[in-house]
C-alpha cells in the first residue's frame, strides 16, 4: 500500500508542477533558514573542538544579587569561584577566567584584541588545537609571568605566515612572550579570544577576596567534573551552597546563580536571563527554554504551514473523483486520512531534502565569508535529525487538516464533483 | 422451474398495474407484495429497502429524492432501474450500495438492518460485498491500469502485495484486459476504460454488483461488449446486478426492470422466462 502511496504521491506532486514548485520553495526556505538557526545554535550547545570535554564541563557565568530596591546582575567575582565553587564535591578542576580588550597596532594597522586573562588549568580543561608550542601552565599563572597564547588570526596580523613562539607582542605597558599559537575560537564561545594571558596579572587582593562586591565581577567560571555522572551532584551542590555565601556587599540579601551544562548556557546567552528569574538554576528552566525554542520553530512554521494548507485544499477538488472510488471501494476514512498524510510527508521531505542542501550552501557561505571568526557551521547528522523532525512535524501542520477535510467528503457528492470545500 | 412461471405470472400483472401511474397507492401496495413474493420464492435477499426517504436539503431548498421506497433484490438477480433524469434512480443505486444513507427507512443487507453500522462498518461492506461501474469510469488517471484494479484490495486485510497483483491480473483477464495492464487510463478506448472498471468492481468478488449507467458514455457496440461482460458475470458468477440504464433494450435483457418515477417506484416488471 505504501509503494501505492508514495507513486501517487509522486504523480500528483508532478500533476501540478507550479502548485509542487511553489510549495517546494516555501519548505525548503523555511526550514533552511531554520536549519541555519539551529546548526548555530548546535555549534554553541555542542562546539568542537576546546569543548571535547564538554559532558563534563559545567558553566558559571552570571550571577544575581537581589537586596531591597537593589539588584546586581553581572559575571561573578572571583572570590566567588575560588572560595566557593572550588571546593564544591565531584569537582575535578576549574579553570576561572576574564577578558579584557586592547588596543594594538601590529604592522601600522589597528585592531582591537581580545584578550582572555586565564589560569594554568584552563589549558587542560580546555582541548585547545596548537599549531606551535603550547598552553602555560598554573606556575606561570601563579608567578604572573608575562607569557601569551595567541589564535591564528592575531599571528597572522603580527607576523604574517611566519612563526610566532618566542616573539614577542606589547599588550598595555607589558611585553609578553609567546608561547603557543593556537586555531581561531569562534567568538560566540566562552573560552574565545585573540589572545589568552594569566589571569593573576593584574589581579589585586582585594580582587581576589571580593564576593559579590560592587565593581570586582566580571569571572567566568568552568568547572570539569570528575565524571559526567557527577554533573547532577554539582548542580544540586551548587544550588546548596548558594545560600551559604557571605556577601561583601551589605545592599544584598540573597543571590540567584547556577552551574550550567553547555546546553543551558547557550540557552541563557542567546535567550536572556532576567533578574526575577526565581527558576535560575532549577530544572525548569530546560523545559522553559525548550519550550521557547520549539514554540519559536513552530511560529516560524506557521505561516508557510497555512499557505500549504491553502494549497492542499485547493488539490481536493481535483482529486474528488479519487476520493469517491477510494471510499466507495472501502476506504475509511480514517485510511485516506493516512494516505493524504503520508503523501503530504513526502512532499516536505523533498523540501527537507532541498532544505538542506539550501542551509549547507548557506552555512557554506557564513564560513568561509569569516563573518564570525573560528566559527564553523556545518550540516552534521545531529542538524540532520532536526531537519527530519522539522519536516515531519511541519508535513502533518499541513497536511492532517486537508486530510481531514478530503476524508470527510461525502462519496457522492465526491464522485459528482459538486464538491463544496 | 415453477417459480420462473409464477414469476412470469407475477410480471404481467404488474406491468400491467405500472401503467397507471396516477394510482401510487394502489401501485405500492402491490409493489410491497409483489416484494415479499418474491422475497418469498426468490433466492434469500442481498439488499432490502423498506419505506425508504432521501431527502437533500439545504439552507432554501428542499428536494425530496425517494419516498416510501421498498425494495428487495434477491440473490443472483439482475435488475435494471430505469426512469427519466432526476427521477432518482441514481439516488436509488446510491443508497443500494451504501454510498449514501436515507433519511427515513431502513436497509438491510443479506437481512441485516445497517441502521447502526459506523462509517468504518459500511467501509467494510462496501469493500468485502459490493463493486460499482461508474458511467464516466471514474478510474485514477495516475495509476496503471493494474493499480486501478487493485484500489478495493488495498483496503481488504491479509492480502500480500503478489495476492493483490494476481486478483487483479485474474480481473483483467476475466474482461479482456490482460494486455493493457500496464497502460494508463488515458493510453485506452471508452470501451476499455469501462472494462478496467469492471475489473476493478469484480476484482474484490463482490456478491452485488452496481452499475449506474455502464453504456452511457460508450457507443453501442462498446456498451453489448460491456453487457456481455455483465451478464456473464452474473450467469457464470452468479453476482447480483443493479443497473441503471436509460436504453429499454438494455433494461429488457435483465431479469427484473425496476421503473422510478419522481423519487417513486411505479414499476416492477419481470421479465418472461422462455
Amino acid at each position: 500500500m505504501l509503494k501505492n502511496y508514495l507513486l501517487l504521491a509522486m504523480k500528483v506532486l508532478l500533476r501540478r508542477k507550479f502548485f509542487t514548485f511553489i510549495s517546494l520553495v516555501g519548505i525548503s526556505l523555511t526550514l533552511a533558514t531554520l536549519l541555519v538557526v539551529t546548526a548555530f545554535i548546535d555549534f554553541n550547545i555542542h562546539p568542537p573542538q576546546p569543548y571535547s570535554k564538554q559532558d563534563r564541563m559545567l558553566f558559571v557565568g552570571t550571577v544575581i544579587g537581589i537586596g531591597q530596591d537593589y539588584t546586581v546582575i553581572n559575571e561573578a567575582s572571583y572570590g566567588f569561584h575560588d572560595k566557593y565553587v572550588r571546593n564544591l564535591p565531584g569537582i575535578e578542576a576549574i579553570t576561572i577566567q576574564t577578558s579584557t580588550n586592547y588596543t594594538v597596532y601590529p604592522n601600522g594597522q589597528k585592531y582591537q584584541l581580545a584578550a582572555t586573562k586565564v589560569d594554568g588549568a584552563f589549558w587542560d580543561i580546555y582541548d585547545m588545537e596548537f599549531l606551535e608550542g603550547a598552553g602555560f601552565s598554573e606556575d606561570d599563572n601563579k608567578q604572573e609571568r608575562t607569557v601569551a597564547v595567541i589564535s591564528a588570526t592575531t599571528r597572522q596580523r603580527y607576523f604574517g605566515d611566519g612563526q610566532a613562539l618566542n616573539k614577542s607582542i606589547t599588550l598595555g605597558d607589558k611585553s609578553y612572550t609567546i608561547v603557543g599559537v593556537v586555531k581561531d575560537i569562534a567568538v560566540s564561545l566562552d573560552a574565545t579570544g585573540d589572545v589568552w594571558i594569566p589571569l593573576s596579572i593584574g589581579l589585586t587582593s582585594k580582587g581576589r577576596a571580593a564576593i559579590l562586591d560592587e565593581g570586582t565581577g566580571g569571572y567566568f567560571c568552568t568547572i570539569l567534573a570528575k565524571s559526567a555522572e557527577d554533573i547532577p551532584l554539582i548542580q544540586s551542590e551548587f544550588q546548596s551552597m548558594i545560600p551559604t555565601v557571605k556577601f561583601g556587599n551589605p545592599h544584598i540579601q540573597r543571590m540567584i546563580a547556577g552551574a550550567d551544562t553547555k546546553f543551558e548556557r547557550s540557552a541563557q546567552q542567546l535567550f536572556g536571563m532576567s533578574s526575577d528569574d526565581e527558576e535560575y538554576g532549577s530544572q525548569n528552566k530546560i523545559q522553559k527554554i525548550l519550550t521557547i525554542m520549539i514554540l519559536a520553530a513552530l511560529g516560524f512554521m506557521a505561516l508557510p504551514a497555512i499557505n500549504l494548507v491553502n494549497i492542499n485544499v485547493s488539490r481536493i477538488m481535483e482529486r474528488a473523483s479519487e476520493i469517491g472510488v477510494r471510499k466507495a471501494f472501502g476506504a475509511s476514512s480514517s485510511t485516506l486520512v493516512g494516505q493524504f498524510v503520508t503523501e503530504n510527508l513526502i512532499l516536505t521531505l523533498v523540501g527537507m531534502v532541498l532544505g538542506i542542501a539550501l542551509a549547507q550552501g548557506i552555512l557554506m557561505w557564513i564560513t568561509a565569508s569569516g563573518f564570525i571568526a573560528g566559527l564553523v557551521l556545518h550540516m552534521n547528522l545531529r542538524v540532520a535529525f532536526y531537519a527530519l523532525c522539522m519536516a515531519v512535524v511541519f508535513g502533518l501542520l499541513s497536511g492532517v487538516y486537508p486530510a481531514w477535510k478530503m476524508s470527510r467528503l461525502p462519496i457522492v457528492q465526491s464522485l459528482k464533483g459538486s464538491i463544496n470545500v | 422451474m415453477y417459480s420462473k412461471y409464477l414469476l412470469g405470472f407475477c410480471c404481467k400483472s404488474t406491468k400491467k398495474l405500472s401503467n397507471q401511474v396516477a394510482r401510487n397507492n394502489y401501485q405500492y401496495c402491490i409493489n410491497f407484495i409483489t416484494q415479499k413474493i418474491m422475497t418469498a420464492i426468490l433466492q434469500p435477499s442481498v439488499i432490502g429497502l423498506n419505506d425508504v426517504e432521501k431527502v437533500y436539503r439545504t439552507d432554501k431548498l428542499e428536494t425530496i429524492a425517494l419516498t416510501n421506497v421498498s425494495l428487495t433484490i434477491a440473490s443472483g438477480e439482475f435488475v435494471s432501474i430505469m426512469g427519466p433524469s432526476g427521477s432518482g434512480k441514481s439516488t436509488l443505486l446510491n443508497i443500494l450500495g451504501l454510498l449514501d444513507i436515507p433519511t427515513r427507512g431502513t436497509v438491510s443487507l443479506h437481512g441485516k438492518n445497517i441502521e447502526k453500522f459506523t462509517d468504518k462498518d459500511l467501509a467494510q461492506i462496501r469493500n468485502q460485498e459490493i463493486g460499482f461501474v461508474f458511467q464516466s469510469f471514474h478510474l485514477v488517471n495516475d495509476l496503471r491500469v493494474v493499480d486501478n484494479v487493485e484500489i478495493p484490495l488495498l483496503y481488504r486485510k491479509g492480502l500480500s502485495g503478489s495476492e493483490r497483483r494476481t486478483m487483479a491480473l485474474e480481473a483483467l483477464e476475466m474482461v479482456g484486459l490482460s494486455s493493457r495492464t500496464k497502460h494508463f487510463p488515458s493510453q485506452l478506448s471508452g470501451g476499455q476504460q469501462q472494462r478496467v472498471a469492471i475489473a476493478r468492481a469484480i476484482v474484490g468478488k463482490p456478491r452485488l454488483l452496481l452499475a449506474d449507467e455502464p453504456t452511457g458514455n460508450l457507443d453501442s457496440k462498446m456498451g453489448d461488449e460491456i453487457m456481455n461482460i455483465l451478464h456473464a458475470l452474473n450467469k457464470e458468477y452468479r453476482t447480483t446486478i443493479a443497473m441503471v440504464t436509460h436504453d429499454e433494450r438494455l433494461a429488457a435483457a435483465t431479469d427484473r426492470t425496476i421503473r422510478v418515477f419522481d423519487g417513486n417506484i411505479v414499476g416492477n416488471t419481470f421479465m418472461q422466462v422462455a
